[in-house]
């Protein structure tokens, strides 16, 4: 199984073919939200850009990431449990760490590591329970300890070049949730797809996730650091 | 069809990528970092140290609408107290030995809040009413404890 067959994939009628699509929806459907709030309401507030639009955008981009995966994981259903394990512990740790980082930068680090754990804890969870109790555990552990990390992370960098340690964590987080896309890909050739998913699923997700996102950076609690 | 439908949504997707950060680009980003050296006779200078875990200001008090100067004596300023925040100015900045100084005008009155960038060294600065007058406002700390474990220097903080 080579990374070209996967390649190929992409542009085939199987689950991976609705990979590219997914993505497009995800980033329309967010960022349609996005600009019908900014219209509506966040035009006005005070340097709503400078202070909140580079980690909106980013967490957004993660979201778009993030949610592919899930759809793709979602169609096979079952897996061996090694393979539920990593996807689990893969899952819930960049979805726990990425919206973490992003909503630490912005609303400090216990609202972040909050947010960061439940989305974390809510994907891990969910993509590896296809897979056995194992891959279950592995979501929650890793969902918890992305969150923390996250936040923790971006609160520890707030004064040293934070904005280009986001692009990085992004980009590595992006390369390996390709790698889990192809793992799933090579662990999948001798199951059938058993379960689709409709194009409301990434739209509706995409929708609550960056409407929560941006009441929490924008409207939301914040620690001290950032009052 | 579906290679090219595909490529059409990859091609949609970059679209997308691109004009969101043309937009977050072309916004106006705000500057608070920003360190002004003037020769104003006038200035009101702080000298900023730490001591036991807390940010020392002398003196601790200025006058609202005049410039104020830390000058922060960054030898008693160990591990991330070099990286102050001020949330109720927008200041953020690190001190480091050869950029020691920055400049703000006060534009309001009150008892604010001074911490370090991961809120585990703390201070306050009074700012007195323009006529010296001690304004009753007072920011609220802080209900959150320090990121990185009490006060004392945990985790790699204290230098």
């Amino acid at each position: 199984m080579t990374l070209k067959e996967f390649r190929k994939s992409l542009n085939g009628k199987e689950v991976e073919g609705e990979i590219i699509k997914t993505i497009f929806l995800s980033l329309l459907t967010s960022f349609i939200t996005l600009g019908i709030l900014y219209y509506l309401k966040l035009k006005y507030v005070s340097d709503f850009i400078p202070k909140y639009g580079f980690a909106l955008f980013f967490a957004i981009l993660s979201y778009s990431f993030i949610l592919p995966a899930i759809r793709q994981v979602r169609a096979y259903k079952e897996f061996p449990c090694m393979s539920g394990m990593m996807i689990g512990m893969t899952l819930g740790m960049i979805a726990g760490f990425l919206p973490g980082f992003f909503i630490g930068s912005t609303n400090g680090m216990f609202y972040g590591s909050i947010f960061g754990m439940a989305i974390g804890i809510l994907f891990g969870t969910w993509a590896g329970s296809c897979c056995g109790v194992m891959g279950f555990m592995e979501g929650i552990m890793a969902g918890f300890m992305g969150g923390i990390m996250g936040a923790m992370t971006s609160v520890m960098m707030l004064n040293d070049n934070l904005k280009f340690a986001g692009i990085i964590v992004f980009i590595i987080s992006g390369v390996i949730l390709i790698g889990l896309k192809y793992m799933v890909f090579a662990e999948s050739r001798t199951l059938k797809r058993k379960h689709k998913d409709s194009e409301m699923f990434i739209i509706s997700w995409s929708f609550i996730l960056t409407i929560i996102t941006t009441w929490l950076m924008v409207f939301g609690p914040r620690s001290g650091l950032f009052s | 069809m579906i290679i090219k439908k595909n490529a059409l949504y990859g091609i949609g997707t970059i679209l997308i990528v691109i004009i969101g950060i043309a937009f977050l680009s072309l916004s106006s980003s705000k500057i608070i970092n920003s360190q002004v050296i003037s020769n104003n006779q006038d200035v009101q200078i702080i000298k900023l140290s730490v001591k036991n875990g807390q940010y020392i200001l002398e003196p601790s008090k200025v006058k609202k609408d005049a410039l104020v100067r830390f000058v922060a004596d960054i030898n008693n300023m160990p591990g991330c107290s070099k990286s102050i925040r001020m949330p109720a100015f927008e200041i953020s900045k690190t001190f480091t030995s050869n950029d020691n100084i920055f400049e703000f005008t006060p534009d309001k009155a009150g008892t604010f809040n001074i911490a370090c960038s991961m809120n585990m060294y703390k201070g306050t600065l009074t700012v007195l009413e323009s006529n010296g007058a001690k304004s009753n406002y007072v920011e609220q700390k802080s209900s959150a404890g320090s990121t990185c474990g009490a006060g004392g220097g945990g985790c790699g903080c204290g230098g």
